[in-house]
């Protein structure tokens, strides 16, 4: 999807906004998530992400990458964390994140993937029986245990059995070709 | 048949053991057998991912939703790009109004002013909108361009910029409204009324302000809350702080009372309270005007609490307990003693 960084950053820097709106929708949560491992304030995060992708729009005709976009970016996000942490004045916890946290060694396994591996979820929730992906999203959203999903739903731990194995072949067939690739 | 059976993938005992739902017992066997079976432990080792993925996956997309935030980003960028001709930012989906109040700033204005003053104003930049209830109105609801949200109390009005071009989103108000502000640090949020500013810095707060008496209440986030004349006189509110302007002089104090946003939410919560302030309370929620016949009965206390329930059955929640009775006379309210 976005592995044509040339291509798309020359877009960018004509002034193409829908392909920016792209980038910036397809990489927004795990930069969040990315961030807040550093700043763990949500807001902030999302304020240090935000800030990060005006900055990339307003100097984008300048701009040159020589590592993949989506290494720019979390190097980037790590960077004004790190400015951040600064600024708050927490010096202690910010000389320890530079120690122990190299941008590189804290790269997430997965980014640019989840957007599209979340659609397959969603995707896959939607095609199942309503019942089941309800048992499913209890069990692994919400966290509850096969008993008390029997029960609030009024049905047999059995039912609740079937169902989440019913669910999980689906996940299987569905997110074979994309696990495969992000694990390695 | 034998190969083709021992290679069925039995998908519920795979998710009982990745749910941890198996006994010891089950869960022993169940690990020899994949011990035993290269290919079956292979597909649990996947399995396992997937659910870890989707469940990382989910976490971060409901955390942090991107086309809420693009919206507040994309305003922002809006100035600088001349290849693409602005076009209308889309509102708000019902689906994506929870998040922005989880992310956005909140906001309470008050304030008594006339409004002639915002009628010129508003005639003379027509970039400008402007959005008004009357006094027994309350709950009317705009969503900005911006993808902020301001709820209206009664006889107020609000005036905003119909896309917020500039460098920063300004919108004066008169009377009282309850903001959801989408953020955005690239384009501050300000809130004028006639003689005091509001700053959203950081995410969440309520203002309240009456005649020349303006009150903020910091909800999350930061708030500078400054003289309109003298912008350098000002306090940074945060998270709880209440920041009150009187005449000119401005100072934090503590907001204790749990009915201070009652008109937005509609939920009262009386302690031990003298009857007379839980009127106080019902006024300012359901924009009444309650009185009554004997000063006795004024300082009845009451312990009780109310969710969105209709006027007529809070009066007759609060009357019963005492034998009282009341007439409403549209806002006019007369809380009387039963003289029998």
């Amino acid at each position: 999807m976005l592995e044509d960084k040339d291509n798309i950053l020359k877009n960018i820097q004509r002034g193409n906004l829908q392909e920016f709106e792209k980038l910036f929708k397809a990489f927004y949560p795990s930069l969040c998530n990315y961030a807040l491992r550093f700043v763990k304030d949500t807001n902030q995060a999302e304020e240090i992400v935000q800030e990060l992708f005006c900055q990339l729009w307003e100097t984008r005709k300048n701009l040159k990458i020589h590592t993949s976009l989506k290494a720019y970016l979390y190097k980037a996000t790590y960077f004004n964390s790190l400015q951040v942490l600064r600024k708050r004045g927490v010096k202690t916890q910010y000389e320890e994140y530079i120690k122990t946290h190299k941008p590189e060694s804290s790269l997430p396994i997965n980014s640019v993937e989840e957007k599209e591996i979340y659609s397959i979820v969603q995707n896959t929730l939607a095609n199942l029986p309503e019942r089941c992906s309800q048992i499913f999203k209890m069990s692994r959203f919400e966290g509850l245990k096969y008993q008390e999903i029997a029960i609030k739903l009024s049905v047999s731990v059995k039912t609740v059995e079937a169902n989440m194995g019913k669910a999980l072949k689906a996940f299987r067939k569905n997110l074979k070709d994309y696990v495969g690739i992000i694990v390695l | 048949m034998e190969e083709k059976k021992s290679h069925k993938i039995e998908w519920e005992i795979i998710s009982k053991y990745l749910s941890g739902e198996m006994s010891a017992e089950e869960k022993l066997a169940f690990e020899k057998l994949i011990d035993s079976n290269p290919k079956y432990a292979k597909i649990v080792t996947a399995s396992d991912k997937d659910l870890n993925l989707i469940q990382e996956i989910n976490e971060i997309q409901q955390q942090f939703n991107a086309d809420v935030a693009w919206t507040a980003v994309k305003s922002n960028l809006s100035n600088s790009i001349k290849e693409n001709p602005s076009k209308t930012i889309p509102l708000f989906s019902r689906q994506n109004a929870k998040r922005i109040m989880q992310i956005a700033a909140m906001l309470l204005i008050t304030i008594g002013l006339g409004f002639a003053s915002y009628r010129i104003y508003t005639e003379q930049l027509t970039s400008y909108q402007s959005i008004s209830s009357e006094l027994h109105e309350s709950g009317k609801t705009i969503t900005l361009a911006d993808g902020s949200t301001v709820t209206l109390n009664g006889k107020s009005e609000l005036v905003y910029e119909k896309s917020f071009a500039g460098k920063e989103r300004r919108v004066k108000l008169t009377g009282e409204a309850f903001f959801s502000i989408a953020k955005n640090p690239a384009k501050p949020f300000i809130i004028s009324v006639e003689n005091a500013e509001v700053k959203v810095l950081g995410t969440s707060f309520n203002v309240n302000a009456n005649n020349k008496h303006v009150e903020v209440l910091v909800e999350t986030g930061k708030v500078q809350f400054s003289l309109a004349k003298k912008p350098t006189t000002n306090i940074i509110l945060e998270k709880g702080d209440f920041g009150v302007l009187q005449e000119e002089f401005l100072e934090k104090r503590t907001q204790k009372d749990e009915n201070y946003l009652s008109w937005k939410t509609q939920l009262m919560v009386f302690k031990a309270m003298s009857l007379k302030d839980v009127a106080k309370v019902i006024n300012r929620t359901y924009q009444v005007s309650i009185e009554f016949n004997d000063p006795a009965i004024q300082n009845l206390p009451i312990t009780t609490s109310f969710n969105k329930t209709p006027l007529n059955d809070v009066l007759e929640n609060l009357c019963r307990p005492y034998h009282l009775t009341y007439e409403k006379n549209g806002a006019q309210i007369i809380l009387k003693k039963d003289l029998k």
